[in-house]
């Protein structure tokens, strides 16, 4: 939608307005295009020179390099395509699952609400970490099994957004206006209530996608991740620090790497769920999620 | 007479018990008809379940008792899908023309909503028809890409009417369509509303508290108090010779800019407000007619009918 | 390496010994004083039962048990609770003096019963666990008297292995020998105190040890730590004494930094085990060509700090059947391994159609597992890690269901037919190979060593014969030799011990 995309350009014109949230959206968008562009860049993350490992940072090597002599600039350049791919799955997969079952659960409000809402419930209830580690004992170690660890995880949170969203929206007058022209329950919830309700999805996204990559990032770092040689940040936690007092940098770099981006999609999302608080406070008694 | 377009038949909603306190009756024993190009205007103070009972004969809120036939089908036991395909005959107008319409769409995108839902033009046409649509409210077409907050509210109240003809229903229900607007617009908006009945054959169930604006609309006129219907007759009846005192209190407080006028109102005795202190459940007459079975309404003159709850003691409900 | 092929180098039926001198403590152990010994291991022990031998016990059992005869580091066999043993000259039979005056922590005195019931256990399918492998070439046993014991044969059995079988056993108290998993019941220097489950366990001397002035320290506290990295800051802050059985890597680090590095005679060889029942490798050509495709020196560099020796079979340099000349023939070589993997005929898929299987619980493992995916990536074998964690890699080796691993291999300086104790290597009832064992020509090699009772001259033609065989049916590609059971130790702590199988000895440790 149209409508949606220029919304979209308006939000990210107001986060660029706010310091931390623009330091963070550029830190993303540099993890992102290296992530992209990774293989047209100089960078080899599999080349092993075992007599060059362990080097500290140096001209050749920004990051120095891993104990099979590889570069760890590029692994964590490739690693950012294992956190950014997982967390991009775990978000759609927790996103496409989640926010149907909170539209419905909230939309209809009677015995398919309690039965939902309890399943979301037990799904809420579990560790999130150990039910990563049973399904991936399940399914084998695979970034695919990652993935969907992570987003059945994520989908309890997108569940009760969209729920508390409908619930909030659904006794407005332009929700009645189309139950009153005969739209059918699926066409109010997709297309009349969930577009009003996308800015605190999107929030929930990039929350859900700061733990998906911290959760990938665990899973590797207790071995149960992305197998190798893709290379992980969690992984190369892993491995790096058993070398903390032959080469800190090792474990270190990566690790001020994935902190960063776990703290920028944290300050997006701060900044934003304080966008669109004001554009709620600022809208009131007219509708919900402003205009302007 | 010929068929009537809407007939509703002892409508009640009750809103069930919640946290202790007990339900509310909104509605109770709605009884009216409405012919097809005739409107009714329904009045009362807010509270009284005017709204209640719009979205009650819309289906858009429950009713616990009663029955709606729209064209000769019953509507309140009808499935839902065949209720949704029922909805192209009986549209609304909302009263507050902010808030009804989607924010995130454009004109055209609202107009063209209820063209998909209802399949009622092809797709290649649906541009045409939100133009024709437009034309009809008295808006420039060029509108279509526009965004409901750039508009004001008149005319935003002209394109959710637009929205309710889309479909070309046979009713639709107008709940306060111009309380939310200033007198200027008021009277447009009125006046459109009458020129489309005119050019169309709608019928309209128009809601207001504003008496001389629904004088103005309906041929027939309801009065609601507490759930209740207490008088209903042609608009002449009821607002030339009010048999219910609590028309009467209605129709007393509004302001008469006639000064002639205005000083004989004041002569006249103040209305005698003890009707207000509740229902106990029986009449004037001290009789419980739900109890007896016996009705409450009275004919008072042809098409005329007053009930005699909610009289004040010691006044004869013959009188 | 691997916790699993520590394990297996355990099951294996791994010969207990120590290296006390017959005489007593050298000169300078003599100044050494008692105390209280803080030692950081790495794992938590299953149970107290000697013959359940593996390493995650290794730091135990030579301090509450001691063996019929022990083993210099040398492999020289010196008494300890047998204080003499002949055997007969048609080798089926060894007649054991056992010694006096030596009684079990319970009270009860060390006698030939006891030595009975410890073999009654090895030989009992049930009871005996590790060892009972080992007893298959025992026929029976008797005691003449209360100091006597005779073990007799089913047929000749070589003069070392009979002294492995020995050296393996370990008198148990026949009062405790059936809750031996949970109350320790030997002759060692050390009684135990009291055990924190997956924390510590603390020992005390035991004051009617019959070594003479032995143990030296009084208490004998083991903490468990389940990181290399917290057991090394432990040592380097003081916090411990010793650090037993941490990483090559760690221990390099830490000699540099002034600490004590001991290295015991019993190296474990990392072996690349090859699933030869499976896709590609029922190949011959093909298996050989991992013969070049190791890239040793990196192995030993990554995997284990460069401590160990490159090996192309599975012996330690102590082995009797060790020959240097194999590590240069069968060297890193892609050339060589690209010739002999296009004289296979196998297509370009069929090479590529299976799975390492790595460790992931092991460093080590992961890392040279990489470097082999690395060199196999580089002659056109692209092939994905399948890593597997703890019980899970464990089921997968032991269950043979892989196509190729590295697993580590005990018994390396040995009797070289020892070698037969790692699965892999199996003549009958390998796990992996399974039955019929599909390479006859090895266990013809390996009876034929088994059998070399002559001359030197026929028992190095029969290792130099089961050296061509191994490398020739390739399914085992060893690739170095590295030390298990590293000993670090802060440097006011004098008179380490070293034992054949890398035992963790205290007794004659003590502070300077």
């Amino acid at each position: 939608m149209m409508d949606v995309l220029a919304r979209m350009k308006g939000l990210l014109r107001r986060l660029l307005a706010r310091r931390g949230a623009a330091l963070g959206l550029g830190f993303l968008a540099l993890v992102a295009l290296a992530a992209a562009f990774a293989t047209v860049l100089p960078f080899d993350p599999l080349s092993q020179s075992v007599a060059a490992s362990l080097l500290p940072p140096s001209a050749e090597n920004w990051f120095g390099t891993d104990e099979l002599g590889r570069d760890i600039l590029a692994r964590v350049i490739y690693g950012a395509r294992t956190s950014l791919l997982t967390a991009a799955g775990a978000v759609v997969i927790a996103a496409l699952v989640g926010v149907p079952v909170g539209l419905a659960a909230g939309f209809y409000g009677d015995w398919r609400d309690s039965l939902l809402m309890r399943c979301i419930d037990v799904l809420l209830a579990l560790p999130n970490i150990l039910f990563a580690m049973a399904l991936i004992a399940v399914l084998g170690r695979s970034q695919g099994a990652a993935l969907i660890a992570v987003g059945i995880a994520g989908i309890p949170g997108f569940a009760r957004i969209a729920r508390a969203q409908v619930m909030a929206l659904r006794q407005l007058d332009f929700v009645t206006a189309v139950r009153g022209f005969g739209g059918s329950p699926g066409y109010i919830m997709f297309k009349t209530i969930l577009p009003n309700a996308l800015s605190p999805l999107v929030v929930q996204a990039i929350v859900l996608a700061s733990i998906a990559i911290l959760l990938e990032a665990a899973l590797a770092f207790l071995g149960v991740g992305v197998p190798p040689p893709t290379p992980s940040w969690g992984e190369m936690l892993r491995t790096g620090k058993s070398y903390l007092y032959e080469a800190p940098t090792y474990a270190v770099l990566p690790g001020i790497v994935l902190t960063l981006t776990i703290l920028s999609l944290d300050t997006i999302g701060r900044a934003l769920t304080a966008i669109l608080d004001r554009d709620e406070t600022d809208a009131s008694g007219e509708t919900i999620g402003g205009r302007r | 007479m010929t068929e009537p377009l809407l007939q509703v038949r002892d409508l009640s909603v009750l809103f069930p018990a919640r946290r202790g306190a007990p339900p509310v009756k909104a509605v109770e024993g709605l009884s009216f008809d409405i012919g097809p190009g005739q409107t009714l205007g329904l009045v009362g103070q807010s509270g009284s379940g005017k709204t209640t009972a719009g979205r009650a004969i819309l289906q858009l809120q429950k009713a616990s008792e009663g029955s709606v036939k729209l064209l000769g089908q019953e509507l309140t036991t009808m499935r839902s899908g065949d209720l949704r395909r029922m909805r192209r005959h009986m549209q609304f107008v909302l009263q507050n023309p902010y808030s009804s319409l989607h924010p995130r769409m454009t004109i055209g995108q609202i107009l063209s909503e209820p063209l998909q839902v209802h399949r009622t033009v092809p797709a290649n046409r649906i541009r045409e028809r939100v133009e024709e649509l437009l034309e009809l409210v008295n808006l420039d077409p060029a509108m279509t890409r526009r965004y409901p907050h750039e508009f004001s509210g008149g005319q935003r109240q002209r394109v959710v009417i637009a929205r309710a003809l889309a479909v070309n229903p046979d009713f639709v229900v107008c709940d306060e369509p111009v309380s939310a607007l200033d007198v200027r617009t008021q009277a447009q908006i009125v006046t459109l509303l009458q020129s489309l009945q005119q050019k169309l054959g709608l019928s309209y169930l128009f809601i207001a508290h504003d008496l001389a604006i629904v004088r103005e609309m309906a041929h027939r006129v309801a009065v609601m108090f507490r759930g209740r219907i207490v008088e209903m007759g042609s608009a002449a009846q009821v607002y030339d010779s009010p048999a219910h005192p609590y028309t009467q209190l209605l129709l007393d407080a509004v302001p008469v800019p006639d000064p002639v006028l205005q000083r004989e109102r004041l002569r006249r005795a103040p209305p005698d407000l003890r009707f207000l202190d509740g229902d106990g459940g029986a009449c004037v007459q001290g009789v419980d007619h739900v109890r007896a079975g016996t009705s409450e309404w009275h004919e008072v003159a042809p098409g005329h009918g007053v009930s005699c709850r909610y009289w004040p003691q010691g006044r004869s409900a013959a009188a | 390496m691997t916790k699993l092929s520590r394990r297996q180098f355990g099951m294996a039926g791994l010969a207990l010994a120590s290296v006390s001198l017959a005489g007593g403590l050298p000169a300078s152990a003599q100044q050494l004083k008692g105390g209280r010994l803080r030692v950081a291991v790495l794992s938590e022990l299953a149970n107290y039962d000697p013959q359940q031998l593996s390493t995650v016990n290794f730091h135990v059992i030579k301090n509450l048990y001691d063996s019929l005869i022990e083993y210099t580091p040398e492999g020289k066999p010196e008494p300890s609770l047998a204080t003499e043993w002949n055997i007969a000259p048609d080798k089926t039979s060894v007649t054991l003096k056992l010694r006096s005056g030596v009684t079990f922590h319970s009270g009860t005195p060390f006698k030939a019963d006891s030595v009975l019931a410890t073999l009654q256990k090895g030989a009992d399918p049930k009871r005996g666990k590790n060892v009972f492998s080992t007893m298959s070439i025992v026929k029976d046993w008797s005691a003449p008297d209360d100091a006597t014991v005779t073990i007799n044969f089913k047929a000749p059995v070589p003069e070392r292995q009979m002294l492995d079988l020995l050296q393996f056993l370990i008198p148990i108290d026949p009062k405790g020998i059936d809750t031996v998993e949970t109350v320790p019941a030997g002759t060692g220097p050390y009684t135990l105190v009291n055990r924190a489950v997956g924390q510590s366990l603390t020992l005390k001397a035991n004051p009617k040890y019959w070594r003479e002035k032995q143990p030296i320290v009084q208490d004998l506290v083991f903490t468990v730590f389940s990181e290399d990295a917290s057991a090394s800051a432990a040592l380097e802050s003081g916090a411990v004494d010793i650090v037993y059985n941490g990483s090559s890597r760690s221990a390099v680090r830490l000699k540099n930094a002034g600490f004590q590095v001991f290295a015991g005679p019993g190296p474990l060889v990392q072996v690349f085990r090859i699933n030869s029942t499976r896709g590609p490798f029922r190949n011959k050509s093909f298996r050989q060509a991992f013969n070049h495709l190791m890239d040793r020196a990196s192995i030993l560099r990554v995997g284990y700090a460069g401590m160990g020796k490159v090996v192309a079979l599975p012996w330690a340099p102590a082995s009797p059947a060790y020959d240097e000349s194999y590590n240069a023939t069968y060297a890193y070589d892609l050339e060589k391994a690209k010739k002999l993997i296009a004289a296979s005929g196998l297509s370009a898929d069929e090479i590529k159609n299976w799975k390492l299987l790595v460790n992931g619980s092991d460093e080590s493992s992961v890392a040279i597992s990489q470097i082999v995916q690395g060199s196999l990536q580089k002659v056109g074998i692209p092939v994905e890690l399948d890593m597997r964690q703890g019980a899970e890699y464990v089921t997968a080796l032991l269950g043979g269901d892989f196509a190729a691993t590295f697993g580590a291999v005990g018994n390396v300086q040995k009797f070289p037919s020892r070698v037969t104790t790692n699965s892999i290597y199996r003549t009958s009832g390998n796990p992996i190979l399974k039955d019929p064992h599909p390479h006859p020509d090895y266990v013809a090699a390996i009876a034929k060593v088994d059998g070399a009772s002559g001359g030197a001259a026929e028992v190095k033609a029969a290792y130099d014969n089961l050296n061509k065989v191994m490398v020739e049916e390739a399914f085992g590609i060893p690739t170095n030799s590295y030390d298990v059971g590293l000993i670090v130790a802060s440097d006011k702590i004098g008179g380490i011990t070293l034992d054949i199988d890398n035992l963790f000895i205290a007794r004659t440790i003590g502070f300077k």
